[in-house]
């Protein structure tokens, strides 16, 4: 009963992004692509970070493992790209687990910096072995569909988004989803009440990875070339910029970041490198003035 | 018949011995007292039990199994539940939700799809049903007592572990608080073991009492035998 309005307004939505190919220009799609490709990325962190509060640094990297899985399966084995975006999603489900697992008796800050060491040996790995990922030249790698086209692709994200979001939707309205909360609110008492906190802690590590994984995928092909900017810190920081931004642990707030942030940063995009600083002060500003992020703006009105 | 029983327990922290040795033996039905002065070791023999902390020695038996060194939640799930001295509310969801999440979690709950009915019965239970839709942390403090006890009793439990759940009441209603547990006992058969510095309430619903001192048994008995023992006396006032 309850999932009605969201199931309503994700089918309007969507439906109504259908028909954004017949009114926008490349360019114009091509900034809406992004804003999907963020979408599922800020989404599956505000799993991890909003609803279990670990806030974890590797997101971006578990995108690059997804990208870089097909990437080179389908650039160095012929590999047809969505077999290999298939398997992208399962190697960073499973590096999730594993990462997971090695974090369960961190919390806060000692997290953070585990998942940032993971994140930065991988982006190591990835720019100095040459030969299967042709460090920082990037790795060419084929498209999705025969022939290219922008609303080719602008589907598949917008697809690969409604996927993603629906997932999510239904983990957090479920059983497990009221245990999420729990762990978050307060991890000893949740346990004093039966709740398995290792098992809830690496579920919830494990399918936000794999959901990285499926974003990374997805972005490597529409780009044609995987390179270690996927999983860099710079991705990570916009990621969580807009999840903070948009609204840390509320459902639509890191969508509603994404397409903020991504159109501002086009917007502001002719003052070069100067678009980081208006990223932090903005980020800055709403961190101290509406710390629930643009969703809480709205909710006060 | 014993239900629920502790032998030798121990517990260190570093060098401090917590619990040095501790018994007990609670048989269903029965509601057990745990007095002593502060930093007796009655908070952390409940956290050994529960699961909370492992003994550092000693062992705990449930139902005649051995349950010692199991998980929080794990022991939860077997039936034994506890409250918190300090209360533990999930302050950022609502008291139906505090519930649901027991609820959720027991293997005893029938109704584990539709946590919500359950819930609202437990928080009926303990005079909570006007709040379910108020979010933990806009209770006050008795509300948030109450809310811990229909949080333990959603998971179905044998036995209820009281963590001094009257301080900072006044008399009216530690009366009616005195009044649920007894009726808990009758209605839902649980056994409990309760953590009480109010003398006054364990006298009148305690079958037995365990006095504990400096992390050891001192003595047990009924609460008026309790009450006149010179040495629990001593342990109280000193010399």
């Amino acid at each position: 009963m309850k999932d009605k309005p969201f199931y309503t307004i994700l089918i309007l939505i969507a439906g109504l992004f259908c028909f954004l190919p017949l009114f926008l220009d490349d360019y114009n799609l091509h900034v809406v692509i992004l804003c999907l490709f963020y979408v599922m990325m800020a989404s599956s962190w505000n799993l991890l970070a909003g609803y279990t509060g670990q806030v974890s640094f590797a997101h971006a990297a578990f995108a690059g493992i997804g990208a870089y899985t097909t990437g080179i399966l389908s650039a160095k084995l012929g590999i047809n790209p969505w077999i290999g975006v298939t398997l992208g999603i399962l190697v960073a489900g499973v590096l999730g687990l594993a990462v997971g697992v090695l974090c369960l008796r961190m919390g806060g800050i000692y997290l953070s910096l585990t998942t940032l060491g993971f994140s930065e040996i991988l982006h190591i790995i990835i720019t100095n072995e040459y030969e299967i990922t042709r460090g920082t030249m990037g790795l060419q790698v084929p498209g999705l569909v025969a022939d290219y086209t922008k609303s080719a692709y602008f589907y598949i994200f917008l697809a690969g988004a409604v996927v993603t979001l629906v997932i999510l939707y239904k983990l957090i309205h479920s059983n497990v989803g009221l245990n999420f909360r729990a762990v978050q609110n307060d991890e000893r008492a949740a346990a004093s009440l039966g709740v398995n906190v290792v098992r809830v802690r690496v579920l919830a590590f494990t399918v936000s990875s794999a959901l990285a994984g499926l974003a990374g995928g997805l972005y490597g092909h529409y780009l044609l070339l995987v390179t270690p900017e996927i999983p860099s810190l710079n991705l990570q920081f916009l990621v969580l910029s807009m999840t903070v931004i948009g609204g840390m642990g509320s459902f639509v707030g890191p969508i509603i970041g994404a397409f903020a942030l991504e159109v501002l940063s086009e917007y502001i995009r002719a003052y070069g490198e100067y678009h980081v600083l208006v990223f932090g002060l903005v980020a800055l500003l709403m961190a101290r003035f509406f710390p629930k992020g643009l969703v809480g703006i709205i909710k006060r009105r | 018949m014993a239900l629920l029983e502790g032998l030798g327990l121990s517990k260190k922290f570093g060098g401090v011995l917590a619990l040095n040795r501790v018994d007990f033996v609670l048989n269903g039905g029965e509601i057990v007292g745990l007095i002593g002065p502060n930093g007796a070791g009655k908070t952390t023999l409940f956290n050994v039990i529960a699961g909370t902390f492992k003994a550092t020695s000693g062992r705990v038996l449930f139902n005649g199994s051995d349950i010692t060194g199991h998980s929080a939640n794990r022991t939860c799930r077997q039936g034994i539940a506890r409250t918190f001295q300090v209360t533990r509310p999930f302050p950022e969801m609502t008291c139906v939700e505090n519930v649901g999440v027991s609820v959720i979690n027991s293997p005893r709950q029938s109704e584990r799809h539709n946590w919500r009915e359950p819930a609202k019965a437990a928080l009926k239970h303990v005079g909570l049903h006007a709040h379910g839709k108020t979010l933990a942390k806009g209770l006050n403090l008795i509300e948030k007592k109450r809310l811990e006890m229909a949080r333990a009793l959603a998971t179905k439990p044998k036995v209820l572990l009281l963590d001094e759940v009257l301080g900072g009441l006044n008399s009216q209603e530690i009366q009616e608080a005195v009044e649920l547990i007894q009726e808990l006992r009758k209605s839902l058969g649980l056994t409990i073991f309760w953590i009480e510095h109010v003398m006054g309430a364990i006298m009148k619903a305690a079958d037995r009492v365990i006095v504990l001192d400096q992390g050891a048994n001192l003595m047990e008995g009924t609460p008026e035998e309790v009450v006149s023992n010179p040495q629990v006396i001593k342990a109280y006032l000193g010399e």
